[in-house]
């Protein structure tokens, strides 16, 4: 199951998002086999990221738009192309190594998610079903597929994990405990955090 | 930088408009999530470089302040998302009125001032916690500041509703009382020129201010001698 988002203030796009509970170290491979490959066409980009340090939707795409902004920008885009952007931006500093060890997949990594950006035209472009039968056919008939949503990131979020990496003290003060409209006192402090490096 | 035109079609709706920056009320990412964008436009009459550089340097040191002051606890909105190069600034939403609109429709009323008088206390507990982490906010005027709503009662629990500051255009992080005296001037002018009841709430705030941090009474001093002179320094000497 792969679920469609359009974020406002973008131009024309499509956001495809894809949760895979269990993703077998083998389709792993074939994966980033195709992702690092240079000779790969855009079609076979793809984000993946580990699901335990993502803590809701907002978080997802807060990452997502940041790094579609970047791509918009002559020169602003300081990794390979807009997905890998995602995993950067996930980071909230400049270091892209550190960023990929915590929010991408690694091989303890149980749920992961998939996004697919399509912007642009000609090949930057897809449609849902593409992007379905792309992963089904690495991660084969038996692979599991599932729509991620704030349901499945509660359930396998880590959230002191991810209070750890974005350096995030138990003892709020007092503004920091208060919900925004539409968001939590913690999304809120997180996506502080994802802008830090660009304000310094 | 070149850059390419985002999507007309979003959703805005312009609320405010100064001589810098246009006010949108928008949403950020997903539909619930309401968000103020604030939007430096390029000035046609400046050299593009000079323009795109000033742009970013203003929208950097508005969302510098903005997160200082918030990892801090003072209440100001969150930011969201910042775009220096497009000159945009995402925050977070605050349902309220401004002080200013809340004085004009209390101090309308017979008694109102006592209304009030707790919305001052925390005014000037607030103004005093930005001073205290050095931050001037450079145009600190009754419509700056606002009331968050808490839902339910409207009049009679302003006095409880959390008092959030906006809109640091024009902040600057000093260490000078004089900076932070000129900062509680602009307030004492915006109180008494468009409330003239509203003279001595601005004791209270003043009052309240006095005891939020260590160096607050060597900035009452110093608001003296600005009220003497006004805002601009004498020039002789």
């Amino acid at each position: 199951m792969t679920t469609t988002y359009t974020i406002p203030h973008l131009p024309p796009h499509k956001i495809y998002i894809t949760h895979l509970p269990a993703l077998s170290s083998a389709a792993f491979k074939t994966f980033q086999r195709e992702l690092t490959s240079s000779t790969s066409p855009p079609s076979s980009e793809y984000a993946f990221l580990d699901a335990s340090v993502i803590l809701s939707t907002t978080h997802l795409l807060a990452a997502v738009f940041q790094a579609v902004r970047n791509e918009l920008v002559s020169g602003k885009r300081r990794t390979r192309n807009v997905h890998s952007e995602v995993v950067y931006c996930l980071g909230g500093n400049n270091n892209i190594k550190e960023a990929y060890k915590r929010f991408g997949v690694t091989e303890e990594t149980k749920d992961v998610i998939v996004i697919k950006i399509a912007h642009g035209s000609g090949e930057y472009w897809c449609e849902r079903e593409e992007v379905g039968e792309n992963i089904r056919r690495v991660i084969g008939e038996e692979g599991v597929m599932e729509a991620y949503g704030d349901g499945v990131a509660r359930r396998v979020v880590d959230v002191e994990k991810v209070k750890r990496y974005y350096k995030i003290k138990a003892d709020g003060s007092q503004t920091k405990g208060i919900d925004a409209l539409g968001i939590s006192a913690l999304e809120v402090e997180v996506l502080g955090k994802m802008v830090g490096r660009v304000v310094g | 930088m070149s850059s390419i035109e985002i999507d007309p079609q979003t959703p805005k709706l312009l609320i405010k408009q100064g001589a810098e920056a246009l006010v949108y009320s928008t949403t950020y990412l997903l539909p619930h999530i309401p968000a103020l964008l604030k939007h430096r436009p390029s000035k046609l009459y400046r050299h593009p470089t000079l323009d795109a550089r000033l742009t970013k340097h203003r929208c950097l040191s508005e969302s510098r302040l903005l997160i200082r002051a918030r990892s801090l606890g003072i209440p100001v909105p969150a930011v969201y998302f910042v775009d220096e190069s497009r000159g945009e600034i995402f925050m977070e939403w605050i349902s309220g009125s401004s002080v200013r609109e809340v004085l004009d429709k209390v101090l309308a009323q017979e008694g109102g001032e006592v209304v009030v008088d707790r919305m001052m206390v925390k005014v000037g507990a607030v103004v005093g916690a930005l001073h205290a982490a050095d931050i001037v906010h450079g145009d600190l005027t009754t419509s700056n500041i606002m009331v968050r709503n808490a839902g339910g009662s409207e009049l009679a629990g302003s006095g409880e509703r959390e008092v959030v500051l906006i809109d640091f255009g024009l902040g600057a992080v000093s260490t000078q009382d004089e900076d932070k005296a000129v900062d509680l001037y602009v307030l004492e002018r915006a109180f008494t020129s468009t409330h003239p009841k509203a003279e001595n709430l601005f004791q209270d705030v003043l009052k309240s201010y006095e005891q939020s941090f260590k160096g607050a009474k060597a900035v009452l001093r110093r608001l003296q001698e600005v009220r003497t002179r006004g805002r601009k320094r004498s020039m002789i000497g």
